[in-house]
């Protein structure tokens, strides 16, 4: 892959990418145990209008004095003046950012690395297949098909979680359902509920997926993938149909602190959202 | 061409009148040459006193001129009471004393963060640095010869020092080539001879020298993603101490990590970028703890593929000078050399 030939950005700005922009908390609440919602606005009033980015791409979010992890913006970019976080608590930055209240501020830079295409997308049907947290950059692109519903055809949405108590943005599911087809199932089902009990790969029995001018845009933990790709496979999926959003230590944001880097690509630059045709052959990628 | 490590005066003390310069120059311009600290050759900021005892053709530095433009740790921006500072240190500097392959990894490391969205800090510290080269002399343990960096071209100096036969060009034995315009206005004031039309200089065992054996550097890249897996790497694991001494010695390593330091009020404090190494078990460990290079055999297959996969693959050089500092400097006496070779045999006819 050609590092250089990569980026939804324009290279060589002389700016300082390593200092954020303060953006205030609208509202925050906890979506399922561990995992809380945040609707940010940048401060800078012209900083809010101008901020724009692509469904999958991510955001390096700062608390001063703790650090910085990134998050992919889980809002459609259809939205404007405001951007949305999803954050399960799983280290020292999200803790933090876990205990944040209403008006309290947050440093944001960004966005950075590649998104899912999904104006290339135009016409075509749309497969969104997500596991636990990673419906969060898919939600961002799933809200932006449902409200650019005549630009796609078919739009059908797989999503596995944990256990019911797990479901993200459970509120909105009602809504998805009015432009797509929404299958759900849990791996540990609880007494009270009805739907579907299995692991993601059991959806492909219940909805009917052809290959047939359709794209795959999948998100999940990376145990996910290898089983997730293998039935694609088995029904005819090419490389270039299946794209996946890759998780890594991506630091800096801009390819050159090293972290992210997956053999010959930089996960925060030519990633997170790579299909399979681009990462063929790279053995380590989907693990 | 220039080639001089024949003529080579073992420069103990700088000539007086190239003393004088610099003693003048450090006024106005911070100067960062090797000089000896703690019995280690290093390249460190002088202060005009400590301008004497500098050989410079002798032998490599354990801390590289890198730490010019990408400190060990400096300061991203400081914070207080919500509101952010940006504090970046960057002055007017000179490097003097750099050997061929460090004016070449000079070139590569500025590709590297000046590529894509560039690396706003280091260069920033570039667009205000000088270079002085001198010339160099073969060290044990050094192969800038197989790597490629044995030879620099106009701008990739701005001005470069050559020891000058007796009797040729007059002067004390020591004449200057200007590489670049700020090299020849910077030299205006030294009271040596200054040549102005800019030379490729090239190490004096490299490029020009008799057998010298490159590396098949086109090849390379290919060859170490062949050898991914093989049990080379896992030998060279039982052996890897994992300390990561390597990197930090290495003038074209670059990693760095940040981290946010606070006093007793949390609301006040600074980010902070430092020298990381992917030699560290937890390089690519993401929150939750799971790691995407768990094995030391990953890793340093990870290091070797950077060096002579990716930067050959995306700048057409080797992140490798040559210049043997790992291997030096390993207490594992890991040879960069002996990695390359095993490279070259597992891989041999694939």
């Amino acid at each position: 892959m050609d590092a250089k030939a990569a980026g939804n950005d324009s290279g060589g700005t002389l700016q300082n990418e390593y200092i954020p922009y303060p953006a205030r908390v609208l509202e925050t609440r906890l979506l399922t145990p561990g995992n809380r919602h945040f609707v940010l606005e940048f401060k800078d009033r012209e900083l809010r209008e101008s901020f724009s980015f692509c469904a999958g791409q991510f955001v390096q979010t700062s608390l001063l004095g703790i650090g910085e992890a990134p998050f992919a913006i889980c809002s459609p970019p259809t939205q404007k003046g405001t951007f949305e976080l999803c954050v399960r608590e799983t280290g020292n930055v999200t803790r933090a950012l876990h205990r944040l209240a209403k008006d309290e501020t947050v440093w944001v830079r960004g966005p950075y690395g590649q998104g899912f295409p999904l104006a290339d997308m135009a016409g075509q049907n749309l497969v969104f297949i997500a596991g636990g947290i990673g419906l969060s950059p898919l939600r961002s692109a799933i809200k932006c098909a449902v409200c650019l519903e005549d630009e796609f055809g078919g739009l059908t949405v797989l999503y596995g979680a944990k256990s019911p108590d797990q479901l993200l943005f459970e509120d909105e599911y009602d809504q998805w359902r009015q432009g797509c087809r929404l299958e759900i199932t849990v791996e540990e089902a609880t007494s009270d509920w009805k739907g579907r009990t299995g692991l993601i790969t059991s959806l492909f029995d219940v909805v009917d997926l052809s290959p047939v001018n359709t794209q795959v845009l999948i998100c999940g933990p990376p145990v996910m993938f290898r089983f997730v790709l293998g039935r694609l496979q088995e029904l005819g999926f090419a490389d270039s149909q299946m794209y996946v959003s890759l998780e890594r230590n991506m630091r800096c944001g801009v390819g050159k602190c090293e972290h992210c880097v997956v053999e010959s690509f930089y996960t925060c630059r030519q990633g997170p959202v790579l299909s399979i045709e681009q990462i063929r052959g790279i053995s380590s990628a989907l693990r | 061409m220039v080639k001089d490590a024949e003529h080579l005066p073992l420069v103990s003390t700088l000539p007086p009148q190239l003393r004088h310069w610099l003693m003048e120059l450090s006024t106005d311009y911070r100067v960062m040459m090797p000089s000896y600290k703690a019995g280690n050759r290093i390249f460190e900021e002088v202060s005009p006193i400590g301008l004497t005892g500098i050989d410079l053709p002798q032998n490599r530095t354990v801390i590289p001129f890198k730490k010019a433009l990408l400190p060990p740790s400096e300061t991203l921006f400081s914070f207080e009471a919500g509101s952010l500072e940006e504090n970046l240190d960057a002055v007017d500097t000179i490097i003097f004393g750099l050997h061929v392959c460090e004016l070449s990894a000079d070139r590569l490391l500025t590709a590297v963060m000046e590529s894509d969205r560039s690396d706003f800090p280091f260069m920033e510290r570039r667009r205000k640095t000088i270079t002085i080269g001198v010339p160099c002399k073969r060290t044990e343990g050094c192969f800038c010869e197989k790597t490629g960096h044995d030879n620099v071209g106009p701008g990739d100096y701005d001005l470069f020092l050559v020891p000058e036969p007796a009797g040729k060009m007059g002067g004390d034995g020591i004449h200057m080539i200007a590489g670049t315009e700020a090299g020849a206005r910077l030299a205006g004031g030294a009271a040596v001879d200054l040549v102005k039309e800019p030379a490729e200089i090239s190490a004096p065992c490299g490029q020009g020298s008799a057998g010298i054996t490159r590396w098949p550097l086109a090849a390379l890249p290919e060859k170490i993603r062949q050898s991914m897996g093989a049990v080379m790497w896992d030998e060279l694991a039982d052996r890897c101490l994992g300390c990561g001494n390597c990197t930090i010695v290495c003038p074209l390593c670059y990693c760095f990590y940040t981290r946010d330091e606070t006093g007793l009020d949390p609301s006040t404090g600074r980010r902070l970028r430092h020298w990381d190494s992917c030699q560290l078990v937890g390089f690519a460990r993401v929150a939750g703890g799971y790691n995407f290079r768990e094995a030391r055999s990953e890793r340093i297959w990870y290091r070797f593929s950077h060096k002579f996969m990716r930067m050959l693959e995306t700048f057409d050089r080797a992140g490798c000078t040559g210049c043997g500092a790992c291997f030096h400097f390993c207490p594992a006496a890991i040879d960069p050399r002996q990695v390359i070779e095993s490279v070259l045999e597992v891989t041999d006819g694939r």
